[in-house]
């Protein structure tokens, strides 16, 4: 399913938020949405899941415009998974899970078997089996992160939005869990802070700077020195490991006028994330 | 260190035990049908002890046969004893029928105002309900009917609590949109507002009455007659009825606004629509038994650790509870202190304030904040 995001302008209290936004997604395509803070990301994919109707243009999924289709519809074809802490209430993980079904369910609809099953496989899908029943709350802030992953997947939508997903994730559920999210097959966009992250998983990006989009595509062509330079603020540079052939990104704070350039490469959280970029790069 | 795509799950999943995946509790099943006809068996039977006890005990085989009498009036034979028959009939059983109403309906408000603001403390009290209505109460009690507009002191409770409801959503309002935080703020702010006022007209009144007034502020069901029970029960019936029909919805509520919305909720209307559901109820309860604190805060949080949140479940379990609860309440609010009766929150508060305390110290050991 095809998601369009065709001249969005949105505005809160009398603040443009967005501006005349254009992006697509194609059916199956994993596409990053990199941006510094208050640059309007949320805000882009909010609209996506009719959280906030632009005043100017249009979102469609499948084809259609989300805001004429009824708020059942639109949650049929695309799921989400937002950083959200959810209250102190009870719930069992698999109830969790179980809250994917409802927008195939009318009022005096049950759960069937075919739901309950759909359920488990999805908690298989992010490694979650053995805690299907245990209690939510008290699930470290990277497991509730994969159980609604796994609520996203009982959803069954064909469009998947995630705000930041990684956040909160060991390195190792990082990478786990953008491959997870690759293998689904389905038509997704991601917020991300982390470049590398995003340069690696990502089949295009778009690049948000004060709510207009500044850069649009393959990853290696869009995220140059310059452009990172501009919109965030430091100096990126990419380096290829001797020993593996594989390409880095790392980035550094923009040295100011006539200071001494830093020698450290400062390559937290990026050596590891390699594993897509080699394969773009090759 | 790649990991192929594919091979995600599996990778971990290969640790768990075998059979994990077998779910100990089915979604729907029979243990569930079983354990509301024991809460609907502990409620007819609660009925039956509040119906039989009193200054006059009158055994339960007797109790039970004149109450038989009167829903299957040629099956049972007429009761020997005329004054038994009264005291049953006219005054035990409608005061235990309308406690069970009001205990129903308090529990499941108590449980949609907890989903409707995602707040595990909500209670029509904290949210200013009750506090509104109080003062509608009062003021008609103090001032006279004809000074507010004729309105009855029921009427006057049921106009308190919408009015209360419609200032709080008014106030938590903001770009049409009502969030769980203003919500209680606004609530809670109001609900002071009113206390003074109602506190202010009670200290102005006659002295005489004001016990009275303090009666009607605790709760009581001691004015309780037939006439008083359908109106309640019309209401508790309807309302639990959309409330079910909204279950899904309430569950939704709780994962969080955004993903709310992401699975199809309309979460303006529908927090509005529990609005008005709910202080509905509460000014229908509130105006036949008066301000009765902590039943809507406790029962949900006692149904919410023995059946979870999933309100298919917890809707129909906190009713019985609240209304075998409340009957029981009533029952030793009328009997332990003969032959003057307490008011209802005097009672509810012994048992509620502890469970209270109970409720913040589990909130301590490390869960999440209140407001999500």
């Amino acid at each position: 399913m095809r998601l369009a995001i065709e001249g969005v302008t949105v505005t809160l209290d009398a603040t443009t938020i967005l501006t005349d936004a254009r992006l697509v997604v194609g059916r199956g395509e994993f596409v990053g949405l990199v941006g510094p803070n208050g640059s309007g990301k949320s805000t882009l994919l909010r609209t996506i899941y009719r959280a906030l109707r632009p005043v100017l243009g249009a979102v469609r999924v499948g084809g259609d415009d989300v805001w004429d289709l009824s708020a059942r519809e639109s949650a049929q074809r695309t799921a989400v998974v937002v950083q959200e802490s959810s209250a102190d209430f009870d719930f069992e993980v698999v109830d969790v899970v179980a809250m994917g079904r409802n927008p195939h369910k009318g009022s005096f609809d049950r759960d069937t078997d075919r739901d309950e099953r759909i359920c488990l496989d999805a908690l298989e899908r992010v490694g979650m089996s053995e805690l299907a029943e245990r209690d939510f709350a008290t699930l470290s802030g990277g497991e509730k992160q994969r159980v609604h992953v796994a609520r996203a997947i009982a959803q069954g939508s064909r469009v998947l939005v995630l705000d930041e997903p990684t956040n909160h994730l060991d390195i190792r559920f990082q990478l786990d869990l953008l491959a997870l999210v690759r293998s689904l097959g389905v038509t997704t966009i991601a917020a991300m802070h982390d470049l590398a992250l995003a340069a690696a998983h990502c089949d295009r990006v778009y690049v948000l700077e004060r709510g207009t989009v500044v850069g649009s595509g393959l990853p290696r062509e869009v995220l140059t020195p310059e452009l990172v330079a501009r919109v965030f603020g430091v100096r990126l540079r990419d380096w290829t490991d001797p020993e593996t052939g594989r390409t880095h990104l790392s980035f550094d704070r923009l040295a100011p006028e006539g200071a001494v350039p830093a020698s450290g490469t400062g390559t937290t959280g990026t050596g590891t994330a390699t594993t897509g970029m080699t394969r773009r790069m090759s | 260190m790649a990991v192929a795509p594919s091979r995600v799950g599996r990778t971990r999943s290969s640790r768990s035990r075998p059979g994990a995946r077998r779910r100990a509790r089915p979604l729907s099943g029979s243990a569930f049908s079983l354990l509301l006809a024991g809460l609907s068996a502990a409620v007819l039977f609660s009925l039956l002890l509040a119906t039989s006890l009193g200054p006059v005990t009158i055994p339960l085989s007797e109790t039970g046969r004149i109450v038989l009498h009167h829903v299957v009036p040629g099956v049972v034979a007429v009761p020997q004893d005329p004054v038994g028959d009264q005291i049953i009939w006219e005054f035990r059983l409608p005061r235990a029928l309308l406690g069970a109403v009001v205990g129903a309906g308090l529990a499941v408000v108590g449980v949609a105002l907890q989903a409707a603001v995602r707040n595990p403390l909500a209670d029509p009290y904290l949210l200013g309900v009750s506090s509104g209505a109080s003062l509608g109460a009062v003021s008609v009690l103090v001032l006279g009917s004809s000074a507010v507009g004729g309105l009855s002191l029921s009427a006057g409770a049921f106009a308190g609590a919408l009015l209360a409801m419609a200032l709080v959503y008014l106030l938590a309002r903001r770009r049409s949109r009502v969030t769980p935080l203003r919500l209680v703020l606004a609530g809670v702010a109001l609900a002071y507002l009113f206390q003074a006022l109602y506190s202010f007209l009670l200290i102005k009144s006659d002295p005489r009455s004001t016990v009275g007034i303090l009666f009607w502020l605790l709760g009581s069901l001691g004015s309780a007659e037939w006439s008083d029970v359908q109106l309640p029960a019309g209401a508790l019936v309807l309302g639990i009825g959309y409330l079910l029909l909204q279950a899904r919805s309430l569950n939704s509520l709780l994962a969080g606004d955004e993903t709310a919305v992401s699975l199809g909720v309309n979460i303006n209307r529908f927090r509005v629509q529990l609005l008005v559901v709910t202080s509905l109820l509460v000014g229908v309860m509130v105006a036949v038994s008066g301000a009765i604190a902590f039943v809507g805060l406790i029962i949900p949080h006692m149904c919410r650790s023995a059946v979870g949140s999933d309100h298919r479940r917890l809707l129909p379990v906190a009713a019985l509870v609240g209304a075998a609860f409340l009957v029981l309440v009533d029952l030793a609010a009328r009997t332990v202190d003969e032959p003057s009766e307490l008011p209802l929150t005097i009672v509810t508060a012994i048992f509620g304030v502890p469970f209270f305390i109970w409720l913040l110290r589990r909130h301590d050991r490390g869960r999440e904040a209140m407001f999500g």
